[in-house]
């Protein structure tokens, strides 16, 4: 297993004409929260369903636990707890009902602790599933991945459709689960403030493989964006090693770089820059930055 | 984890199951209270089942994508095939219970099972039998289309998200799978290119244009058009085809195969079994197709529709095989010597269609005939043939008519008179009768016609046979007992009513045309003129007569004197009236006196009743009068008197046309026409020997004048209460005796020779002769024809 919970190597999957995952490779160490991030209908939740052996990629191979996703679904699924946003719970169930049902697929199910998980998040037994509120059916769904105290949590934008206090809350469970249980998690979802509070590693899912991946910090530091100023405006583009983009207002040239150091800046003032501006990244502008690919005549798109 | 799937689908469908079986409950008692008509509670039954199945199917996998649980449920740890089989367990399982309580909802509640088709004129086109309710048809073939329909439902179901397109799209394709399953016997039997048309054609398009269609409303639209129609395609073809299945299983005795009415070539079968399973792979194929490229349509998914798949492919193949299998197995009988015409083999039940190969026959058992026209041998039916419990078979031209108790339960005593055309298999329901029948049928007008007289209830049917259907089309229910003296050769028909002692004309319509004669008021006159003649010590005015309830033949009648003192007396009217061809007159005879015998034979002139008693007999007991064909003379014999007289009733003048003993036979004619009236048969008593002997004549219409061709002695005839103990050829150059012995005995009527032929059974029935002199031959209680002559004995027909 080698220390990863997720390996992922090599995978394709194509629905109809459309390549949906190409040569897709991806590893999620133990015990981190690993955000994965893509614009929609990117392929994250494709990818999840590989993992968990509801879907079969048409090449390649993926492991839980070291088990593989094609062959042991069943005993992957009975060690992962799983959200999925859209995931409806059969509402004629109360929720007393629904813990006792979902109770029987799984040989490790902790009652004592389900019923804990309940009380702690304050859900009624006896009420029906339709009548409990979207905050509430997300801590329900909550419950029901993590009564068997699984040793990885999946979520696949799991908070979308929430409000941001919920989803603050929902969070924050999270992390305190986590932290208690030493549980591996990996969060799919494109709102990306909510991941930057939670995440140790992320990995960016764009045009069917990983483009960026790594610790969050490290990402976040290793990429920067410099504003320059200029006295006349640069009738050139400077094209500089590492650059992700670059973006000329008049006097001011925003470039952003990966593998940023302070070397760089030697650079700028022999282009004849009179000020250099470090500007701050949050991952939904590292997000953003990323996905804008550079063109051949390096014009950005 | 079993059980918690098994408490789901329980609880997510137990109202539909309830309120789906109170509803036919309710629908029923209503039906019941208000007397519908029985087909409309046998097709209650039957679609409810159907509908059953289709909801419960098109809610099984459908009912997770509404409501959006199958992320849910699939996400489990559990394999699709766990979740699969507790979906498919649970759903057998309900289709069973609901069809064993419909079952006990048939037996309970329903006057008379089994004339679904029968009944119901758009199911009666072409359908050659109905289906009957039994256990076979239940426990079979119902159920096996049942779960045919739902599979190909829980396939439907897991490419669609709502259930009602899922239950109306399982509808038009499962009726397509059912016709690709039966179309061996659409293309040998029934075909019609509009039937697969009209089947086809909802199917393509719904694919075709739905697929591709934007519009919301003409999409839902054509959802609704396209399955109603193909809702309604499918029952037709349900019940059709359930039909032909029903029939052809019925004859597998105990599953055995060899009397499948499905008669069909190496060749065919080969074709249609390459055929059907071409057209079920396409057809399952396009549907999974038609699914299997949509965006992360989970493969766990796609496993359970293959499965479905794999057992509705399963069930398809079964029923081609079990079609194909039986008719390999006839092929092995020698058709020709059972198939005998192309489009009609009267007297016998055959289909047959472009001659062969495409050619099927039903045969059934016990029960053989012989066709009058050609002398080959058929069998037509037996006493489980299509109706449990029947009692009573007829044989007619080329109709049979079955009688049987409607229901085996009691609540009901509703009698059913079936017929059946032999000439295409096909039977209809006539009449429910309330009573125990006393049924006298006759057709005329060429056999177009068929009138029924059902002599308990006195109600006279006519039924009009049409592109050989009969429908009836005239009821008369008049006061008194009638019965019918005959028909004469303008299709009139003669009604003598014993109540009034009235004969009544009805024409070809059963409409009446006169009152012809009042026979009680000439028998009141005759036996008054006789009493003050010959019997002066009662000196009886007699005021009334009391003929028989049902017959006016050979029974008592009673007298009343002035004095008001009842006295009994017996007089004889009979032994029936017997009416011309032309229906101009009609005899019958009167036996004043049973001590002394003393009778009177009068003729009367109808419809003006001049009577005419010119022949006076007496002691003699007289027997049929058989009509020339010329109306004005009558064939009359006088077994004491051992003599055939040729009268002629336009002078009275009588003339011996043959002499010698007459073997006496109670109610028959000792002496037999042939059919073409050329020759004469009479049996009499045996100088020689213990036998009887049989004494041939040629008739000489022209001279009137009878001529003794052959006379043999010695022969054992037996009782002609059983039957004819002769059979003739068609062209009347054989003529073959029953001797009830192990040997027959066959005459050339051309050369006056006759030759025995040894049998190697010694109880056995005469079928029939040919016109070679080939003797047809059934051992009893063995269904086998043999073929018989004085050289060879050979097997032509084994069951």
């Amino acid at each position: 297993m080698n220390g990863n919970v997720i390996e992922i190597e090599n995978i394709d999957k194509i629905f109809g004409r459309k390549t949906v995952l190409k040569d897709l490779n991806l590893s999620v160490p133990k015990g981190v929260v690993y955000g994965l991030l893509g614009r929609n209908g990117v392929g994250k939740t494709t990818t999840i369903r590989i993992l968990l052996g509801l879907l079969f990629p048409d090449r390649g191979t993926t492991q839980v636990f070291g088990l593989n996703s094609q062959k042991h679904g069943e005993k992957i699924r009975q060690t992962v707890g799983y959200v999925a946003e859209g995931m409806q719970l059969y509402k004629w169930m109360t929720i007393k009902e629904i813990i006792w049902f979902n109770s029987k697929f799984y040989k490790n199910w902790d009652t004592d602790y389900a019923a804990d998980l309940i009380k702690r998040f304050d859900l009624p037994p006896k009420d029906k599933i339709g009548n409990l509120s979207r905050g509430m059916l997300s801590k329900l769904s909550l419950t029901l991945a993590l009564g068997h105290r699984p040793e990885l949590l999946v979520l696949d934008e799991a908070t979308a459709g929430l409000d941001a206090i919920v989803r603050r809350e929902f969070l924050d469970s999270i992390v305190e689960l986590v932290n208690s249980e030493g549980h591996s998690v990996l969060i799919s979802s494109h709102l990306l403030s909510d991941m930057e509070r939670v995440v140790d590693q992320i990995g960016i899912l764009h045009d069917g493989h990983i483009t960026i991946s790594g610790r969050l910090e490290d990402i976040k530091n290793s990429y920067r964006k410099i504003k320059l100023t200029f006295d006349q405006p640069p009738e050139n583009r400077f094209e500089l090693p590492d650059t992700i983009s670059e973006e000329h207002f008049g006097r001011e040239v925003l470039i952003t770089f990966a593998n940023y150091s302070l070397e760089k800046e030697k650079d700028f003032s022999e282009l004849g820059a009179k000020s250099i501006e470090p500007i701050d990244m949050s991952l939904e502008d590292l997000f953003a930055e990323c996905l804008v690919i550079p063109s051949s005549d390096g014009e950005t798109k | 984890m079993l059980k918690a799937l098994l408490w789901k689908e329980w609880r997510e469908t137990r109202m539909f199951f309830i309120l789906m079986t109170a509803g036919v409950l309710i629908l029923s008692l209503i039906l019941k209270a208000i007397e519908q008509s029985n087909n409309i509670l046998d097709l209650l039954y039957v679609t409810t089942w159907v509908i059953f199945a289709v909801l419960l199917a098109a809610s099984q996998f459908t009912v997770e994508s509404e409501s959006g649980t199958s992320d849910f449920i699939m996400s489990r740890p559990v394999h699709w095939f766990k979740i699969w089989i507790i979906k498919t367990l649970y759903g057998v399982s309900a289709i069973i219970l609901f069809g064993l309580y419909q079952i006990i909802l048939i037996y309970l509640l329903l006057p008379s099972p089994g004339d679904l088709v029968s009944t119901v004129n758009i199911f009666l086109k072409n359908t050659p039998t109905s289906i009957t309710p039994s256990a076979p048809f239940i426990g079979i073939i119902l159920l096996t289309l049942i779960l045919c329909l739902y599979f190909t439902g829980c396939i439907v179901s897991t490419f669609l998200k709502s259930s009602l397109k899922a239950a109306l799209v399982t509808f038009v394709v499962s009726g397509f799978l059912y016709c690709i399953m039966l179309s061996s016997s659409l293309l040998l039997n029934y075909t019609s290119s509009n039937y697969i048309f009209w089947i086809i054609f909802p199917a393509l398009f719904f694919v075709i244009f739905l697929k591709h269609q934007s519009n919301v409303y003409l999409k839902r639209a054509s959802y609704w058009v396209l399955s109603i129609g193909g809702t309604l395609f499918w029952l037709i073809f349900a019940v059709k085809g359930t039909s032909l299945l029903m029939l052809k299983l019925d004859s597998m005795s105990s599953w055995g195969r060899k009397n499948s009415p499905f008669i069909l070539s190496p060749s065919n079968d080969l074709f249609i079994i390459l055929l059907n399973s071409f057209l079920i792979s396409a057809i399952l194929t396009s549907i999974f197709a038609f699914g299997i490229n949509r965006k992360n349509f989970p493969d766990t998914w796609k496993s359970i529709s293959s499965f479905n798949q794999l057992f509705i492919f399963t069930i398809c193949i079964s029923a081609i095989l079990l079609e194909a299998i039986p008719a390999q197995e006839h092929v092995k009988l020698s058709l020709s010597e059972i198939v005998i015409s192309k489009n009609r083999s009267a007297g016998i039940p055959l289909l047959v269609k472009n001659n062969p190969p495409y050619m099927r026959a039903k045969v059934s058992r016990q029960y053989f005939t012989v066709n009058k026209n050609t002398g080959e041998v058929h069998s037509v039916g037996n006493g489980k043939f299509m109706f449990e419990g029947f009692r009573n078979i007829s044989i007619e031209s080329n109709w049979a008519f079955y009688s049987c108790p409607a229901l085996r339960w009691g609540i009901y005593y509703k009698w059913g008179l079936w017929a059946e055309d032999l000439t295409t298999n096909r039977q209809y329901l006539l009449m429910t009768i309330n009573n125990s029948p006393d049924i006298r049928s006759e057709w005329f007008d060429r056999g177009s016609r068929l009138i029924i007289l059902d002599r308990h209830s006195n109600k006279k049917t006519l039924f009009l046979v049409k592109n050989g259907k009969p429908k009836k089309i005239q009821e008369e229910d008049s006061p008194g007992t009638s019965s019918l003296l005959g028909i004469d050769i303008n299709n009139k028909l003669y009604f003598f009513n014993s109540t009034n002692g009235i004969i009544t004309c009805y024409n070809h319509d059963l409409i009446k045309e006169y009152d012809s004669y009042a026979v009680r008021d000439k028998m009141m006159e005759i036996i008054s003129d006789y009493f003050q003649n010959k019997d002066s010590n009662h000196n009886m005015n007699i005021t009334s007569i009391d003929f028989d309830k049902y017959t006016a033949v050979g029974r008592d009648g009673r007298l009343k004197s002035k004095a008001n003192k009842n006295v009994q007396y017996v007089f004889y009217l009979g032994p029936e009236f017997s009416l011309s061809p032309d229906g101009k007159y009609l005899i019958y005879f009167l036996r004043l006196n049973s001590k002394t015998s003393e009778s009177e034979c009068g003729w009367v002139s109808l419809p003006d009743g001049t009577y005419n008693k010119e022949i006076q007999l007496r002691n003699v007991h007289p027997n049929r009068y058989n009509w020339l064909p010329d109306t004005g003379k009558v064939l009359r014999t006088y077994p004491r008197e051992n003599k055939v007289d040729l009268i002629d009733l336009k002078n009275g003048i009588s003339k011996t046309i043959i002499k010698g003993n007459l073997y006496k036979v109670q109610n028959k004619s000792p002496i037999k026409w042939s059919h073409n009236r050329k020759f004469i048969l009479t049996y009499s008593l045996s100088e020689t020997s213990n036998g009887r002997t049989v004494n041939l004549y040629r008739f000489n219409s022209d001279t009137l004048t009878c001529t003794l061709v052959s006379s043999k002695a010695g022969f054992r005839i037996g009782n002609f209460e059983l039957g004819d103990p002769e059979k003739w050829s068609q062209d009347y150059s054989q003529l073959v005796f029953d001797t009830y012995s192990d040997d027959i005995w066959r005459m050339d009527l051309n050369k006056g020779n006759w030759s025995k032929i040894n049998t190697p059974f010694k109880d056995f029935r005469l079928l029939g002769i040919n016109n070679k002199g080939e003797v047809y031959i059934s051992p009893f209680r063995e269904t086998k024809i043999y073929r018989v002559t004085e050289t060879d004995s050979k097997l032509i027909y084994e069951r």
